[in-house]
């Protein structure tokens, strides 16, 4: 503790944390409240001190928040027009899923940035670029606006809608400025993560071939140009996927395209679509998540298999198909909490001389014998 | 109270920076824009000028990425660099550097005016206003330290860094600001008093 009682004007003055006090950004502020009644031989003293304080502040120059956003906007604008000085540092290509760090920092500071990004710098789409035609419909909409990332950083978009985009480097998306009332429609080559929020109107993305359509959820499609496939995998929420008719893609064609061979995906689950024989299949995704983290025990003693598979099945939200008549007397034992979906399968059929296969977005279990 | 991001938080952004994500510029950008923008009016009163000079600054520094060196204290480098841009732009535009003078020798445009929101006696509003004068006749050098510290709030060292002097001469100075200060102020005081005292003598 310092010994305030010997502190003069200027000391009190020059103290940071009595600073703090008088301009309100104390955290002890019951300290000083109880050291002047305590000290009232100090009153004159502090009371000048306080005063002192109070006269050096200056007006601040309002900057609003419009003008904050502009700025910033033609700053990033203009520096990503500008090159960079020796930029020949080979960059790790980061897993493109955001580090969480990095993410958290910038939806804190970056929210208004990216909006106000959004809203203010899309460029007229150069029609002419070389997208294949049939990803544009012949019925070519008004002037869109184009982001390209070239970075090698994923770059987030917030839509009209405020919808978040996290778009892959190499990646470019084509969307309205603003969407209009009867569909929300996004046009993507490359890969991007999207954050739909949810709405009664449709969200579409156009890539690869392939129509990804939701109302609202978490999803990620993956459509670069120069793959054999065009996939999509889901986080949250449904998805439906289905094929763009190359001939006609009119709202009406595109709907009855979705009647007949669309897929739904749920969490977990993923499209496939090989371009070369155009097939559109269910799968899971390479890594599924845990879907509900808290409600789940990996931690088996005894257990019969069944109640293991039903176990798993909740909490990765995929269906698994097995005889549970004959699983009923395989008793596991083991305890599975760090492992990958696939691994934890492959752990389990061992255990019971069994396989395991995934198909159509399910897992189907062949297993052997306990008796 | 402004929302300022902390020393650690903005080091990271820094580090982001130096390693090519223009986001992580932008956002520090974003965090000190208005306090960089303050800071910038002291040295040139013109709004414009002082947006397109925040504007070059981040613009160099975006080109600079792969070369730039680590700071200790982003945010004193960002205020030292405002006030050596606009300095600098100032200086080219007057007849000022034929003159052979140098970074000592510029004006700072501060205005106090004091917070009176807790302010509720007369007498404390009277000596505030007398502070208030005392402080807008400080000299330059004194009334920049003294709008660092209780409008921007930093640290000696980072007044120091930002001023290019040493952190004792700062320290010296201010207390030489608020000596004065203290001395005007109970001079007006011991008047008020006397005044007080007569009006209470005539009473009886």
């Amino acid at each position: 503790m310092k010994n305030f009682e010997q502190y003069n004007v200027e000391d009190f003055v020059l103290n940071k944390d009595f600073q703090d006090w008088v301009q309100g950004n104390s955290p002890n502020g019951d300290f000083w409240l109880a050291f002047i009644q305590q000290h009232p031989e100090l009153s004159e003293t502090i009371g000048l001190a306080e005063q002192v304080i109070r006269a050096m502040q200056v007006q601040p120059r309002a900057v609003s928040d419009k003008i904050i956003r502009e700025d910033i906007n033609r700053f990033i604008n203009r520096a990503l027009a500008v090159s960079v000085e020796t930029d020949q540092r080979t960059h790790s290509l980061k897993s493109w899923w955001p580090s969480y760090q990095v993410a958290a920092v910038i939806s804190l500071l970056g929210l208004l940035l990216t909006t106000a990004w959004f809203y203010n710098s899309p460029k007229v789409a150069n029609l002419s670029s070389p997208l294949s035609s049939y990803i544009l419909p012949s019925a070519s909409p008004a002037a869109l606006a184009e982001t390209v990332n070239s970075t090698n950083r994923p770059l987030r978009l917030v839509l009209s809608d405020n919808s978040l985009v996290i778009l892959s480097p190499n990646s470019s998306l084509k969307y309205a400025p603003h969407f209009t009332t009867t569909e929300r429609r996004v046009y993507l080559t490359g890969e991007a993560q999207f954050n739909v929020v949810k709405k009664t109107i449709p969200f579409k993305v156009y890539a690869g071939g392939l129509v990804t359509q939701v109302l609202g959820t978490s999803f990620v499609v993956r459509a670069y140009e120069q793959d054999a496939k065009a996939t999509v995998q889901v986080r949250s929420g449904r998805v439906s996927v289905y094929k763009m008719n190359p001939i006609s893609a009119s709202d009406d064609a595109l709907l009855s395209n979705l009647d007949e061979s669309a897929i739904i995906l749920t969490p977990n689950q993923m499209a496939v679509y090989e371009r070369a024989d155009s097939r559109l299949l269910k799968s899971i995704t390479a890594e599924p998540i845990v879907l509900q983290p808290e409600a789940i025990e990996f931690d088996f003693t005894e257990t019969p298999l069944p109640a293991v598979l039903r176990q798993l099945e909740r909490a990765y939200g995929i269906h698994f198909q097995f005889d549970e008549e004959a699983l009923q007397g395989c008793q596991i034992t083991a305890s599975l909490s760090n492992e990958t979906m696939y691994k934890k399968l492959t752990i389990l059929c061992k255990l019971v001389g069994g396989s395991y296969e995934v198909v159509d977005g399910q897992v189907i279990i062949h297993a052997g014998n306990c008796r | 109270m402004k929302q300022r991001i902390s020393p650690p938080q903005a080091q990271q952004l820094w580090q982001d920076y130096r390693t090519g994500d223009i986001y992580a510029l932008a956002n520090l950008m974003q965090a000190y824009y208005t306090d960089l923008y303050n800071w910038g009016l002291r040295f040139c009163n013109e709004s414009e000028i002082v947006r397109d000079c925040l504007q070059e600054l981040f613009l160099t520094l975006w080109q600079k990425q792969a070369t730039i060196d680590n700071v200790d204290d982003v945010a004193a480098y960002l205020f030292k660099t405002v006030k050596n841009h606009l300095l600098m732009e100032f200086r080219k535009k007057s007849f000022l550097h034929t003159l052979g003078l140098t970074d000592e020798h510029y004006s700072l445009a501060v205005e106090f005016s004091a917070d009176f929101r807790q302010v509720e006696e007369e007498h404390d509003v009277y000596r505030i206003r007398q502070l208030e004068q005392l402080l807008n006749q400080l000299p330059d050098r004194q009334r920049e330290i003294i709008y660092l510290r209780f409008y921007q709030n930093l640290e000696f060292d980072q007044i120091a860094e930002i001023m290019q002097i040493g952190k004792q001469p700062v320290y010296n100075l201010l207390h030489k600001a608020i000596k004065h200060l203290r001395e005007g102020a109970s001079t007006t005081l011991n008047w008020l008093l006397v005044g007080w005292g007569l009006c209470i003598s005539t009473l009886f």
